[in-house]
C-alpha cells in the first residue's frame, strides 16, 4: 500500500471499520513506516483530546428562563396573544375571532391525528417538522400559515418611546418574529421615531445591549429607516 | 518494529443508534401534545444538559451557548408539534440545536464570532474546570481542553457539526444522517475531514505532539 492509501485509510482502521484483509495490510504498512505511524498516533490524540472535553454544567437557570419566556408568549400558543397585545383595544375582537377559530381548528387537527404515524422517510418529515425555521435543507410545512406567521405585526402607539426607555423592548417584541415580521416591525418603529436623532438614538441604545442581537437589530433598523449602518 | 510505540486497538464505540426500542422521551412528548405544558418543562429539563454541551463546544462561549439553548427550547415549543415520532425524539432536539448554532454564527458574523469566541474560549477553558487534586497536572489539562476548544471554533462549521456530534455527543452515523439531513456517507466523510483537520491546528497549537508519539 502506497502512504496515501494507507492514510485514507486511517480514519476507518480508528473506527474498526476496516475489513479485516485490509487492516492486515495497514497493519503491515505501520509497522515498516514511522511516519505513517505516528499520524495514527496523532490521530488518536487527537479524539481522545476531544474525548477529554469536560461535561459542562448547563446555567442553573436555563430551564426556567425557557419556560418564563413561552409563559410571556414567545412559544407557539402565544403568538395570538403577541400579536392582539400589539393591537389596539377596540380592534382586538375583530382580529381574535377568526384567529381562535383558526387556533381552534388546528388543535382539534392535532388532537384528532391519529398516534402512531404512517411510515415517512425520516428526512423529509424532520425537514417538515422544522419547517420555516430549518436551515439546512429548509421546505415550506404545510400547516405553517395556520399558526407560525402573523400576517405583519403591528407596531403600537408609543413602542419607540419605549424602545428609547427600554431598548430590550425590542428585542422582546421582535424575538418570536421571522426575518420579514421583525424588519416590518422595525420599519414600522423607523417611522414613528420621524427624525434622524431619534432613530439614530435607538440605534445607539440598541447596539448598546448586552444581548447579541442588539447590533444586528440596530443595523437592520438602519436600514430600514433608510440611514447607512457605517459609522 | 512498530508495535512498540504504536496503539492499534479501535477506539471504543459506547455509541448505538436509535434502530429499535422505544423512544424514553414518547410519553412526555404525548402528554405535551395532549396539552400538559408540564411535559413540555420536564422535556426542558431532560434535554437541557445536551442541547447546552453541543452549542458550547459549537459556539465555544457559555453566554452565547445560554442564548442558543434558549432560542432551541422556544423553537422547539413553536414547532416541536410537527415532530411525527419516526426518529427519536432527543434527534429531532440536536437537529433543533444544530440549526440554532449555524443561526447564531450566521447572524453574529465570523469575525465577531472569531475574535470573541476564541478569548472567551480560551478563558473559559481554564475557567470552568473543577477544583484539582494536583494543581499543575490540572492546569495543564485545562489549557489542553481550551487549546482544543480553540482548534474545534477553527474548522468551518460544516465538519465541526458532525464531529462533535460524533465525538462529543457520541451520536451514531445513521442518527447524525437524520440530524443534519445528510447522507449517512457524507457524514461519515465530514467526520473523517474533521478530524483530520483537527489535527493539524492542534499539532500547530503544541496541544498535541511530542508526548503522544512515546509509547
Ligand atoms: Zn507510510
Amino acid at each position: 500500500m502506497t502512504h496515501a492509501e494507507v492514510r485514507s485509510d486511517l480514519g476507518d482502521y480508528l473506527e474498526g471499520d476496516l475489513p479485516l484483509a485490509r487492516r492486515a495490510l495497514v497493519d503491515a504498512h505501520l509497522d515498516g513506516c514511522p511516519a505513517c505511524a505516528s499520524r495514527l498516533t496523532t490521530l488518536r490524540a487527537t479524539v481522545d483530546a476531544l474525548h477529554s472535553l469536560e461535561d459542562p454544567v448547563p446555567p442553573p437557570g436555563l430551564a426556567a428562563a425557557v419556560l418564563a419566556r413561552i409563559e410571556a408568549g414567545e412559544g407557539r400558543a402565544g403568538l395570538l396573544a403577541r400579536v392582539l397585545a400589539s393591537v389596539p383595544p377596540n380592534l382586538r375582537m375583530r382580529i381574535a375571532m377568526p384567529g381562535l377559530l383558526l387556533v381552534s381548528v388546528a388543535v382539534v387537527a392535532l388532537w384528532l391525528r391519529p398516534d402512531p404515524q404512517p411510515p415517512a422517510p425520516a428526512r423529509t418529515s424532520l425537514q417538515e417538522a422544522l419547517g420555516g425555521s430549518a436551515r439546512v435543507g429548509a421546505s415550506s410545512p404545510p400547516d405553517a400559515s395556520i399558526e407560525e406567521r402573523p400576517a405583519s405585526p403591528v407596531v403600537p402607539p408609543g413602542a419607540l418611546d419605549e424602545a428609547l426607555r427600554d431598548p430590550a423592548s425590542v428585542l422582546r417584541a421582535t424575538a418570536a418574529l421571522d426575518e420579514a415580521g421583525r424588519d416590518a416591525w422595525l420599519a414600522g418603529l423607523a417611522q414613528q421615531a420621524g427624525s434622524r436623532e431619534r432613530t439614530l438614538a435607538v440605534a445607539r441604545a440598541l447596539r448598546a445591549l448586552r444581548d447579541p442581537r442588539g447590533p444586528l437589530l440596530a443595523d437592520a433598523f438602519l436600514r430600514l429607516a433608510g440611514l447607512d449602518a457605517s459609522p | 518494529m512498530g508495535n512498540e510505540i504504536v496503539e492499534r486497538r479501535p477506539l471504543p464505540r459506547p455509541r448505538a443508534s436509535d434502530g429499535g426500542g422505544v423512544d424514553p422521551d414518547r410519553e412526555l412528548v404525548l402528554r405535551w401534545r395532549a396539552g400538559d405544558e408540564g411535559a413540555f418543562a420536564d422535556l426542558v429539563r431532560r434535554h437541557e444538559r445536551r442541547v447546552f454541551r453541543l452549542l458550547l463546544r459549537m459556539l465555544g462561549s457559555r453566554e452565547e451557548a445560554e442564548d442558543a439553548a434558549q432560542e432551541t427550547f422556544l423553537n422547539l415549543h413553536r414547532h416541536g408539534h410537527r415532530f411525527r415520532g419516526d426518529a427519536l425524539f432527543s434527534t429531532f432536539v440536536y437537529r433543533v440545536a444544530a440549526n440554532a448554532a449555524l443561526n447564531r454564527r450566521r447572524t453574529l458574523g465570523r469575525r465577531h464570532a472569531r475574535e470573541e469566541g476564541f478569548a472567551r474560549a480560551q478563558h473559559e477553558g481554564t475557567a470552568l474546570t473543577s477544583a484539582p487534586p494536583d494543581p499543575e497536572h490540572a492546569a495543564a489539562q485545562a489549557e489542553r481542553r481550551s487549546a482544543v476548544q480553540v482548534a474545534l471554533l477553527g474548522l468551518p462549521p460544516r465538519l465541526r457539526l458532525p464531529l462533535v456530534l460524533y465525538d462529543v455527543e457520541g451520536l451514531a452515523y445513521p442518527d447524525i444522517a437524520r440530524a443534519l439531513d445528510v447522507p449517512e456517507g457524507t457524514v461519515k466523510s465530514r467526520i473523517h475531514r474533521a478530524r483530520e483537520r483537527l489535527r493539524e491546528l492542534l499539532l500547530d497549537a503544541g496541544a498535541i505532539g511530542a508526548e503522544d508519539l512515546r509509547p
